[in-house]
């Protein structure tokens, strides 16, 4: 306990909550595809695929079941850039984005490497995914997605 | 229905940080504050409802503590939200209809100072499959939503600006707010970006405050208050969650609360003298005023609104007592009170108040 | 693309971790001060005289704030209690032990701590018992200030 100018105590503290959580087949699948670098979405009775696949139709909260593999690839839609901070799946300051997915009907939520310069982003941008090198069945296989035109 | 309304209502200092008090003692003097203003003996509250979020106070259960201010010996009727104090008003205002008293306090407390950093505690708040793993940026989806009403039009970083400029300059009159100031939007446009394009006096401050509002039913509101900010719509609404799967231009279930509220109200939001709207972010309010239908005549968050100060889970509820404040002061006819819940607009209440004519 | 889906994954780790700030507040603030100077201060409402250690800063039911404390000497008797016989991960003690809900002598509210330097079958409500603070160097604000509680001697109850 450190005393503040007011007068009164304060004390720093932690809270941890090391969980884990039941997926389901939806998301199960999902994320088991990841670890083999593929990308699923769920197909809605209305014909469309929603990538990441929820588990009920976002429109008609219909269940969804029927999981289609999606190339790993699609356009930037909208993004913010921020500065990178400890724990951030790129080692420069990057882009939080939704990535329309070829194929795909809304966006998917992720983080977006451009090198570290801003400029490179604009909307309708073509993206790819970037895998992680050891990956086990979780949402951060998927580490990236960056611009197709990137020099490998 | 019941008429119900609200007679009465106080808050504390928006703080950056409050490290003398504990969540009792924010609230005591500001309930005091409120009850004395009417003037009402907390024996006559028949019921207590609150809201607070345990997330932002890193305890479960966090607001037991707020009860020691509340006077919960001997027993009391008592309700409370995990989310903003304005669905505690909510559930308030339906326990009001039920019949099962006349007299309700709500408040809303919150303090968003105690997380040392909000990076670690706004990602626990979202989907936890596709969004917490990621660990995204505490203003990530707010500046997504920002850059797609620029690419819209919807707004642009000018008029962004502006809104804060106005907001900043009309929270010099208000006392509890935690900035104000005169501006100039070429200064403020050469800020930093904290999650482009959203710069740092976008983002609505986070802080610690507690905001109270008495609302009463019939008669005896009439009794109360000289001139009682009557409810006459109040719906909620809310949107899906995964940020993809939302066109983040529109604000669906803010534009269905208002035609709800509107339909029992028997007038619009493009009627109203004041609008007091829950934005986060500043390019938040001009979605807003499309998705309510509000008109150019209407005075937007006179109070400075959240970009002046944005207590946890208080915002909201600050909003209806500000909108209410401007009817029984006389200052308004009709008002418009909003509060939102969420990500990007995801949640969203709208309250229409009316004063009785002159 | 014609593959066979892949097997589902079951589960996915969600740890969380989040770092605050405790604020004491002022009447906490005040008591826990105390306890790093071997003394427990009580607070009795000046409406219904209701005595409180630790004390807040005001009364919870006459919402008024407490007269200047006064300080009481911390012996008191066990009204109900519980023995932990089972670990779990973070203990800091070995089980088995007591912790016990004590009204102070001069309170109305009742504070939880251990009871030690007994049998634990001796433990009984009823039971007087007496703090044993820290060492000088090891006072803190905190209620780690007091090691324990433990039965006050037979004859020193009689003689009290």
């Amino acid at each position: 306990m450190s005393a503040d100018v007011d007068g009164g105590l304060q004390a720093p503290y932690e809270i941890e909550f090391p969980f884990e959580r039941t997926v389901g087949p939806v998301v199960g699948t999902f994320l088991a595809g990841l670890r083999e670098k593929r990308l699923f979405g769920a197909r809605t009775e209305r014909g469309t695929v929603v990538c990441p696949p929820p588990e009920f139709d976002p429109v008609t909260g219909k269940e969804l079941s029927e999981l289609v593999e999606l190339e790993p690839v699609g356009a930037v839609e909208s993004w913010t850039w921020v500065r990178r901070r400890a724990g951030d799946p790129v080692d420069v300051d990057f882009a939080w984005a939704l990535i329309a997915v070829d194929g795909a009907e809304g966006t998917f939520f992720h983080a977006l490497d451009v090198g570290g310069d801003p400029a490179r982003i604009r909307r309708g941008l073509r993206v790819r995914a970037r895998w992680a090198e050891e990956r086990r069945g979780v949402l951060s296989d998927l580490r990236c997605f960056e611009p197709e035109d990137n020099d490998e | 229905m019941r008429e119900i309304a609200v007679v009465g209502s106080a808050q504390s200092a928006c703080l950056a940080a409050n490290r003398r008090d504990d969540m009792a003692g924010i609230l005591l003097p500001v309930i005091r504050e409120a009850l004395s203003g009417i003037p009402l003996d907390r024996d006559r509250v028949d019921f207590v409802c609150s809201g607070s979020h345990d997330f932002h106070e890193g305890r479960t259960f966090a607001y037991i503590d707020s009860l020691d201010a509340v006077g919960a010996w001997p027993p009391i009727a008592e309700s409370h939200v995990e989310m903003d104090a304005a669905w505690a008003f909510y559930e308030a205002w339906s326990w009001l209809q039920l019949g099962h008293g006349d007299i309700a306090l709500v408040y809303g407390i919150g303090r968003g100072s105690l997380p040392r950093d909000l990076d670690q505690v706004v990602p626990t708040q979202l989907d936890p499959y596709y969004l917490t793993p990621l660990r995204p940026h505490r203003d990530a989806i707010a500046g997504i939503q920002a850059c797609a009403l620029l690419q819209s039009g919807v707004t642009t970083e000018h008029e962004m600006a502006r809104i804060v400029a106005r907001s900043l300059a009309d929270a010099q009159a208000n006392p509890h707010a935690q900035v104000a100031g005169e501006y100039e939007v070429d200064e403020l446009l050469a800020a930093p970006y904290v999650a482009a394009p959203l710069r740092g006096h976008d983002v609505s401050p986070v802080g610690d405050a507690a905001s109270v509002v008495v609302l009463a039913a019939g008669d005896v509101a009439r009794s109360l208050c000289e001139r009682p900010a009557w409810v006459r719509g109040i719906d909620h609404r809310m949107d899906g969650h995964y940020p993809g799967s939302r066109d983040l231009t529109r604000a669906p279930s803010a534009n269905l609360a208002a035609a709800r509220a509107t339909a029992t109200a028997g007038f619009a939001a493009s009627e109203v003298d004041i609008a007091e709207l829950h934005i986060e972010y500043s390019a938040q309010e001009p979605l807003l005023v499309r998705e309510l239908g509000l008109g150019a005549a209407t005075a937007i968050n006179p109070s400075g609104g959240p970009l002046a100060g944005r207590p946890t889970t208080a915002a909201g509820l600050i909003r209806i007592a500000e909108a209410a404040k401007g009817i029984r002061s006389g200052g308004a006819r009709r008002a418009l009170a909003h509060a939102t819940n969420g990500q990007a607009l995801q949640q969203n209440l709208v309250c229409l108040l009316e004063g009785d004519p002159a | 693309m014609n593959k066979p889906l892949p097997e589902p994954v079951s589960l996915m780790p969600t740890p969380l971790r989040m770092e605050y700030t405790f604020v004491a507040g002022v009447g906490r603030s005040r008591f826990l001060r105390g306890l790093s100077e071997r003394r427990l201060l009580a607070g009795t409402c000046p409406s219904c005289r209701h005595v409180y250690l630790p004390a807040p800063e005001f009364c919870a039911r006459c919402l008024v704030e407490l007269d200047e404390p006064i300080e009481l000497d911390g012996r008191g008797v066990v009204s109900t209690f519980c023995v932990v016989s089972f670990p779990f991960p973070g203990q800091e003690i070995e089980p088995p032990y007591v912790v016990a809900y004590i009204q102070p002598h001069g309170a109305d509210t009742r504070l939880m701590h251990l009871i030690r330097e007994v049998d634990i079958a001796e433990v009984h409500i009823g039971m007087e018992v007496e703090p044993v603070w820290r060492e000088g160097d090891d006072l803190e604000p905190s209620w780690m200030s007091i090691r324990h509680y433990r039965p006050v001697a037979t004859e020193e109850v009689r003689h009290a």
